[in-house]
């Protein structure tokens, strides 16, 4: 085990734990706008206010009594995905494929019934799934067709892009791959690959799992290095959008690509982690002094704009 | 930017005035420093309750014989508005205090200072004890005692084998249908040894019930403890009537001898007198005196060092906290340790005060492993949040009960302070546990519980270290220190320990 001397990383300009929480989180973040992330739903709907792409919201079940209409809007359409809309760490999601003899498929090939998928919104609203185990309420929206562009290197479940947002103007982002490693899912302390991305080109840079350069993927053995983003401006131009909806100051901003739609926000983090500087071999502090000094009255393009000439790998 | 100014300054007068307090006390008044067992001074104090019948009162409180081990330093009691004197009654003095008219629950202090114990005890002094009255007993429980005492005397001479054999005969498994028929009525430890000394009255041998205090660490509210002395011809000797140890105790304070009453209080119902011990120090006493006012009862009111001795011995534990809080800041802020639960791990460490270090942790690991077992199974079920937790509660409370029982049938009793450990913190820490286990993987959940571990051993090994004591207790103004410094950590932008290893890959490369 080896340390890192601290005048060293200060010299990289590295953000530590400490200063993100008096600096970026207590300083730009009030904590009344906090339910506009930590409820999925509120995000959705300001999102789809302000014009941003969100994945359509079918239906919301709040209580009970409700849970009989669900079935009318699972009718509707032929694949969705139920979520708690306070739900963490991704639990509580259920997608549904499409259907088959009555049954609802889910990605596994395994049909569900209806009374399942009922028991399981019940849980959902009981806070089964929820922040410290308050009520909750279901949301049925549509579900994202994933662009092929990550097929080859990510083993099952959902990679996402972050975004760190600091005063709207996109500073750092990465993708983050799930791995057999981390179950599938896309978090890093667990083992899914962090891969830096490029602010100003989209793309991709090296990567790291478990604090470790990695180049290419364990389980597709594909390289990710060098890859661009598709639709990579439109997508920072979203991100960019979202600190005008939720009005926090230091933002983390979860993105998915859709075949059709193009990039579409996800969920936000009112406390996004420090894990991004290791994907992107790069310190978070110049870039947050270099938007302390820029201009405050810009539109989120112009924002995007000034970041992609100041920010590059 | 001036609030930053305001900030530190604040910060810094804080720590001036802490500082400057303790140093002014060391420096110039001369209060220790470090922990000196020559200054240490033992300061006991009898608290008498009782409710008063709306009458005229009279307590009167039977004081310590003197003796030469302890010189009496100060004595000092509360009047409460009663007449307060001390009266010599034969050998024995009495402190006695009356009221014409009183009603409603009654608290009078008495508190004696004594300093220069030596390892020495008071033994009874009488050269030719007389033998007590016969006691009274049935004619059944007569006959069983003069058969037992017989039977004794037939196998031993002396009086000090007259008491082991004694002891054989009450503790043996096959007792004797005498032994049997004598111990059917004994209920308490009390009358379990007033059946001793009442034993060696009827085989002749002079004996006395002996009252006192251990003078050790600290103590709060407790009754007296029970010894028998036992005149054998030539000397007295000492018998612990609960361990059976024959032999004078070195550090016990005799309070009351023999069959003189330790208080009588007349016009008052529901008399009851507990005593509190504690270790402290002559120059902090003699300072707290020097600000005293001359009159009796507004006297030693702004000191902690004159609060009644059970709150001061609570407070020396109070005080002990800003110390452990201090560390948790410490491990977060600066080492960037997980944990579970921020303060969770102070709870843990009182606990360990009371289970010691060792059987604590064994005992942690043992609840929070079988706890975290049973609710995997629990979360199957899908409770909701409050009666999963208040499941997990009654759950623990089993386990508790199962592992005292369990353990004191093997006789390892110190499974029994299992009790001491925080029955709700734990359970909120195997819930956290479980759920941490779930979302982020067992080794999140093993670092942070670790983590808590580690941090609740760092605050029992210095919150014990005398000196720490010494200094909270002694110098509560460098609290303000304490205060202070977090102040400041609760500012501190700088990296955590934990960083410079979690970045390192990054600087390597450059």
């Amino acid at each position: 085990m080896r340390l890192a001397s601290p005048s060293k990383l200060r010299k990289l300009g590295i953000l530590g734990m400490n200063r993100r929480n008096i600096e970026c989180i207590q300083q730009n973040n009030p904590r009344k706008f906090f339910p506009r992330v930590d409820d999925k739903l509120i995000t959705k709907t300001l999102a789809e206010k302000a014009g941003l792409n969100v994945p359509k919201l079918y239906g919301v079940i709040e209580c009970n009594y409700q849970i009989k209409k669900a079935v009318e809007i699972f009718a509707k359409h032929d694949d969705f995905v139920i979520k708690p809309s306070q739900g963490c760490g991704g639990n509580g999601i259920l997608v549904i494929t499409g259907k088959k003899d009555g049954l609802y498929l889910k990605p596994n090939g395994k049909g569900i019934t209806i009374e399942e998928i009922n028991t399981h919104i019940s849980n959902t609203l009981s806070g089964l799934y929820s922040l410290g185990g308050q009520p909750d309420k279901a949301m049925i929206e549509y579900r994202v067709q994933f662009t092929d562009f990550f097929q080859n290197i990510s083993y099952q479940g959902v990679p996402d892009i972050r975004v760190i947002v600091f005063n709207g103007f996109p500073i750092m982002a990465m993708t983050r791959l799930p791995t057999s490693d981390s179950d599938g899912k896309a978090n890093l302390h667990q083992g899914a690959i962090g891969v830096g991305i490029d602010i100003k080109t989209g793309k991709t840079l090296s990567g790291v799992q478990n604090n470790r350069p990695i180049a290419i993927h364990p389980d597709t053995k594909n390289s990710f290095k060098n890859l661009t983003i598709p639709d990579w401006d439109m997508l920072l131009e979203i991100a960019a959008g979202c600190y005008e909806i939720a009005e926090l100051g230091y933002l983390g901003v979860d993105i998915v690509l859709d075949k059709s739609f193009g990039p579409m926000i996800l969920e936000l983090n009112a406390r996004p982690g420090l894990a991004i500087q290791i994907a992107n071999d790069c310190g978070l502090m110049n870039r947050l002094d270099t938007i302390r000094s820029a201009s405050r009255n810009l539109t989120p393009s112009q924002r995007v704009n000034f970041s992609q000439q100041h920010f590059y790998s | 930017m001036q609030n930053k100014k305001v900030y530190y300054l604040s910060v810094g007068i804080l720590a001036f005035i802490g500082l400057a307090l303790a140093l002014y006390k060391a420096l110039i008044l001369g209060v220790p420093l470090v922990p000196c067992e020559r200054d240490v001074v033992w300061q006991i104090e009898a608290k008498i309750n009782f409710d008063a019948q709306d009458s005229a009162v009279k307590v009167s409180l039977i004081l310590p014989p003197s003796t030469e081990g302890y010189k009496i330093l100060e004595e000092d009691v509360t009047t409460a508005g009663y007449d307060y004197e001390k009266i010599s009654v034969g050998a024995n003095e009495r402190a006695v205090w009356s009221a014409e008219k009183r009603s409603g629950s009654q608290t009078l202090y008495y508190r004696v200072t004594y300093y220069d114990v030596r390892n020495s005890f008071a033994k009874a002094t009488d050269e030719s004890p007389s033998l007590s009255d016969k006691p009274f007993y049935d004619k059944p429980e007569l006959l069983a005692i003069e058969a037992l005492v017989d039977k004794i005397k037939s196998e031993t001479d002396s009086t000090e084998g007259f008491i082991q054999k004694l002891y054989e005969e009450l503790k043996t498994s096959n007792k004797s249908e005498n032994v049997k028929l004598l111990l059917n009525k004994i209920k308490s430890n009390d009358q379990r040894v007033k059946l001793i000394v009442d034993i060696l009255t009827i085989a002749e041998i002079p004996a006395h019930l002996s009252k006192g205090i251990f003078l050790e660490g600290t103590s709060r509210n407790q009754p007296l403890y029970s010894l028998i002395e036992v005149y054998d011809g030539s000397k007295w000797i000492c018998i612990d009537p609960l361990k059976g140890s024959i032999g004078y105790p070195s550090n016990f304070l005799f309070w009351q001898r023999g069959g003189i009453s330790l208080i009588d209080v007349v016009g008052g119902r529901n008399s009851k007198v507990t005593f509190s011990v504690t270790k402290t120090l002559k120059k902090v006493l003699s300072l707290a005196k020097a600000r005293t006012i001359k009159k009796n009862d507004t006297l030693f009111q702004y000191s902690l060092y004159n609060l009644p001795i059970s709150e001061q011995n609570a407070f020396k534990a109070l005080l002990l906290l800003p110390i452990a809080a201090l560390i948790v800041v410490i491990m977060r802020v600066l080492v960037g340790l997980k944990t579970s639960g921020t303060f969770m791990p102070i709870l843990i460490a009182l606990a360990f005060n009371e289970t010691h270090l060792l059987t604590g942790i064994v005992l942690f690991v043992i609840i929070v492993g079988l706890g975290l077992f049973i609710r995997f199974y629990l979360s199957r079920l899908n409770l909701l949040l409050v009666p999963r937790i208040t499941a997990v509660i009654i759950i623990v409370i089993i386990l508790m009960a199962a592992i005292s029982i369990f353990s004191f049938n093997f006789g390892i009793t110190s499974g029994l302070s299992i009790t001491f450990f925080p029955l709700i913190i734990l359970s909120w820490t195997i819930e956290r546990m479980s759920i941490c286990w779930e979302e982020q993987g067992y080794k999140e959940a093993l670092t942070k519980t670790a983590g808590s571990l580690l941090i609740a051993i760092i605050t029992y090994i210095v919150t014990n270290a005398a000196i720490v004591r010494h200094l909270t207790f002694f110098f509560p103004e460098l609290m303000l220190v304490a205060l202070a410094l977090v102040l400041l950590l609760g500012n501190y932008t700088g990296y955590r320990l934990s960083e410079l290893i979690r970045f390192q890959p990054m600087v390597e490369d450059k």
